[in-house]
């Protein structure tokens, strides 16, 4: 079963890589966004990091698909996306928040003992440090919310707040409905002061399932209609975070239990 | 007993980042970030009475509120030039390829990065036109 789910984690992590790697189609944008480069951060100007991530999640991902897993493949594929970031954010100074589960976890999956099960003392301390950092992020976005309201807590700050939120999303997403958007805006503005109440209570309620461990498969899919419904009304996927919690949440609890099931049964 | 040790572990760390990242830090340094990884002002309710854009037709179009759509098409990184007006960073701190690429979108020598007077609301989705109170060629 572990091998199962190395096999899957890294499968997505390269197809995540691949992803952050899609304008490897242009390289003159390549080229000029590394501009920069060494100027900030005394790094060569290079497109290389955008081959070398691609490359070496490749391998991991061929590697540990065909034949058994290697620890140092998985380093390999842990530089190669940390890399990609650090690169990314000498280019342009601003980082992607959605993308620390996938650093971080790439590093901790070094140590992932492939040899024991996945609820075994071991790999269960590491699956739960990183459920712990996936469920962290929505609860953070929460309490930066609830931060900012305590500046001026009322109604008109509130309404503010959500309608200068909105409109941020609206400008950074690319894919959003402007049908949608034009109803809330013109005349259902109180869906939108009823669904930051909404976000706002399900991003604090992450705290629960990482004080008891429990629910967490829950939890998963909630994170999944959540990132649904922001997709449909911003334009903005979250792919990152999205295929973090069903993965982290969902997909482990799930083998965690087939797991067990085929223990029971003596497999 | 296992599942308690783990569990108690995680809260450690989970409590120890919190009261790192979000409290001990941004008290202390007055910064929103932890070692320059995470930066989560954006998920807050930013409240502001200034917005900036791009603009080479003296304010009669903007590039974040009227060519998102072209601009897209056109692979310019709007993304990244939205987090840097947001953010109310320094005109050094812009990267020059960002500019470079919107000249060469708009097809012009020089681009006016514009500070409005109103919310972000009435820019981008309202469309209204606001009061200019601050403009720096680029």
């Amino acid at each position: 079963m572990n091998q199962i789910f190395l096999k899957i984690y890294y499968s997505l992590l390269f197809f995540y890589s691949f992803k952050a790697v899609d304008r490897i189609i242009n390289l003159d944008v390549i080229q000029s966004q590394f501009s920069k480069f060494s100027e900030m951060h005394s790094l060569i100007p290079s497109r290389s990091a955008y081959f070398d991530t691609l490359i070496l999640c490749c391998l991991a991902f061929v590697f540990i698909n065909i034949f058994k897993s290697h620890k140092l493949l998985r380093c390999g594929a842990a530089f190669g996306i940390n890399y990609l970031y650090y690169a990314w954010f000498s280019a342009f100074g601003s980082t992607v928040n959605m993308m620390l589960i996938w650093l971080i976890s790439s590093i901790v999956f070094i140590f992932f003992d492939e040899e024991e099960a996945i609820s075994s003392e071991k790999n269960k301390g590491i699956i739960a440090l990183l459920q712990t950092i996936t469920l962290s992020h929505y609860f953070i976005a929460g309490l930066w919310k609830l931060r900012s309201l305590m500046e001026d807590f009322s109604v008109t700050f509130f309404k503010a707040g959500v309608l200068e939120n909105y409109a941020y999303s609206v400008a950074e997403g690319k894919v959003g409905l402007r049908l949608v958007t034009t109803f809330l805006i013109e005349d259902a503005k109180f869906l939108l002061y009823l669904g930051m109440g909404v976000v706002l209570f399900f991003q604090l309620s992450t705290l629960y399932p990482v004080l008891t461990r429990k629910h967490l498969k829950v939890f998963g899919a909630l994170c999944l209609v959540f990132h649904t419904t922001v997709l449909i009304f911003t334009g903005i996927p979250f792919y990152d975070m999205a295929l973090a919690s069903i993965f982290f949440l969902y997909v482990v609890e799930k083998m965690k239990e087939i797991e067990s099931g085929n223990k029971l049964v003596g497999l | 007993m296992e599942i308690k040790r783990v569990v108690r572990t995680d809260v450690i760390f989970f409590l120890g980042y919190l009261f790192l990242a979000h409290l001990a830090l941004p008290l202390t340094e007055h910064k929103s970030d932890l070692f320059l990884i995470n930066s989560w002002d954006l998920y807050s309710f930013n409240v502001r009475a200034t917005v900036r854009d791009f603009t080479w037709d003296s304010g009669k179009t903007y590039l974040l509120r009227d060519y998102r759509t072209e601009a897209l098409k056109f692979e310019l990184d709007l993304l990244h030039l939205l987090k840097f007006t947001s953010k109310s960073k320094t005109l050094e701190s812009f990267p020059d390829h960002l500019i470079e690429s919107v000249k060469e979108f708009c097809k012009c020598d020089k681009i006016v990065y514009v500070t409005l007077k109103g919310s972000q609301y009435d820019h981008y989705i309202l469309k209204r036109n606001l009061e200019t109170i601050g403009q720096d060629d680029l």
